[in-house]
């Protein structure tokens, strides 16, 4: 169980998160969506220790260190591979230091997505470099999988393709917390929505809950952030209106 | 051979050669053993004029053994920066082209990032420090056996080496 206690990061005097209260049990599917600087990424990042943060994460009642960073694994839209590494080359470095290294999945999904593998990473394309990034953070053998923005740049076909690939290999027990802007997209693949906003979470249903309200997930999103669909129309209204007034004084 | 391969490459960052690293660093110190020879000839040209002068019945004296150095050890001091240098650049390139900082800090071991970032450029600065101090050490052994074969059956040679002065017998003409 991963579990977020008032968790709060600042960057100077912007709070990038703001009391954080969180949990994630094994085997959730978490989108985790929010707008821009919404505090995702650094959420994300906070769990994985890779910013310093005020309050308390910790993993099955542990705080997140070196004895059990393991469990975590990261596919980031910035990518953490070696550029100048081929698909070989990382396999043996986290086959070396990640004891649960998934070699057969890797060469499924390598297989799968037909990714060249005597290539360096730099030469690949950019929805290349996100499904080895992806596969990477599949095949480490983590049992919370965390997926900020991982298929930014990929086609549809190919992210439709993707996430049929986790449904399937995923086992019972394996979390994942995606970060995406892709609502639509990723309905039917969490099992949770998670919202955040200026820091903080502001929303948190389970896909069933929104289902039995009969409420879509955007628009679940839209009624939490507030959103005004009318927002457009009223701002194209008064641009008309301020141009005919131009026009009119001419 | 091989084996000898695989642990050099776990000394430098992903896709760096470390090889190319410590083989530029030697190549650096040697140079800059070179360069502190300097100091050394200086040193064996002034104590040959001593031995003349004495030798001759004038005269003469030396500065002491630091005024001879000059920038003779300039050169490590410039390889250690490189080398400084070189650690800042070895993790600045695990943001280049991707962030594979991300990875290296999450990883198990907690020492693998910094030891493939800073063992080259400290075995390098260690190196530098002490091959320098072994060469200071050398002049100094060779600045005193000269000077004590120069001075043979001089009483008092000590007073001979004006402390703090600029140097040489070469005013006292």
């Amino acid at each position: 169980m991963l579990e977020l206690k008032n968790v709060t990061k600042s960057y100077g005097w912007t709070k990038a998160l703001d009391k954080v209260d969180l949990t994630v049990g094994p085997g959730e599917i978490v989108g985790l969506f929010g707008e821009n600087g919404a505090g995702k990424t650094t959420l994300m990042k906070a769990i994985l220790n890779l910013v310093g943060y005020s309050g308390q994460i910790t993993l099955d009642g542990e705080p997140v260190s070196r004895k059990n960073i393991e469990r975590f694994s990261f596919a980031t839209c910035e990518h953490s591979f070696f550029p100048t590494l081929t698909p070989d080359g990382h396999r043996d470095f986290y086959r070396n230091h990640f004891s649960t290294w998934r070699d057969k999945r890797f060469t499924a999904l390598m297989d799968f997505f037909k990714l060249p593998k005597l290539r360096c990473l730099n030469s690949y394309s950019t929805g290349q470099k996100n499904q080895f990034e992806a596969i990477l953070a599949l095949s480490q053998g983590a049992d919370y999988i965390l997926m900020d923005e991982p298929f930014a740049g990929n086609d549809v076909f190919n992210r439709e393709d993707f996430y049929k690939v986790l449904l399937g290999i995923l086992e019972p027990d394996e979390t994942v917390i995606l970060s995406t802007h892709l609502l639509e997209e990723v309905e039917n693949f969490v099992s949770r929505a998670v919202l955040i906003k200026k820091g903080a979470i502001v929303g948190d249903e389970s896909i069933s809950d929104l289902e039995d309200r009969g409420e879509s997930l955007m628009a679940f999103v839209k009624r939490t952030y507030g959103y005004q669909p009318d927002r457009v129309s009223r701002a194209l209204d008064r641009l008309a209106g301020e141009e005919s007034g131009e026009e009119g004084t001419k | 051979m091989t084996k000898k391969r695989i642990a050099l490459e776990k000394l430098a960052p992903v896709g760096a050669d470390a090889q190319k690293q410590l083989r530029w660093t030697g190549i650096a110190l040697a140079a800059s053993a070179l360069w502190s020879l300097r100091a050394l000839f200086r040193v064996i040209g002034e104590m040959k004029t001593l031995k003349a002068i004495l030798d001759q019945g004038a005269s003469g004296f030396v500065a002491p053994y630091p005024k001879y150095l000059g920038s003779a050890f300039y050169g490590f001091a410039l390889v250690s920066l490189v080398l400084a240098g070189v650690a800042a650049w070895n993790y600045a390139s695990f943001r280049q082209g991707a962030r594979t900082d991300y990875l290296m800090r999450r990883l198990p071991d907690r020492w693998e990032y910094h030891r493939r970032c800073l063992t080259v450029p400290l075995l390098g600065i260690g190196a530098s420090l002490l091959i320098a101090l072994a060469l200071w050490v050398l002049y100094r052994a060779v600045y005193w056996h000269l000077f004590r074969e120069a001075t043979a059956g001089v009483e008092d040679p000590a007073r001979l080496i004006i402390r703090g002065g600029q140097v040489t017998w070469r005013g006292l003409w």
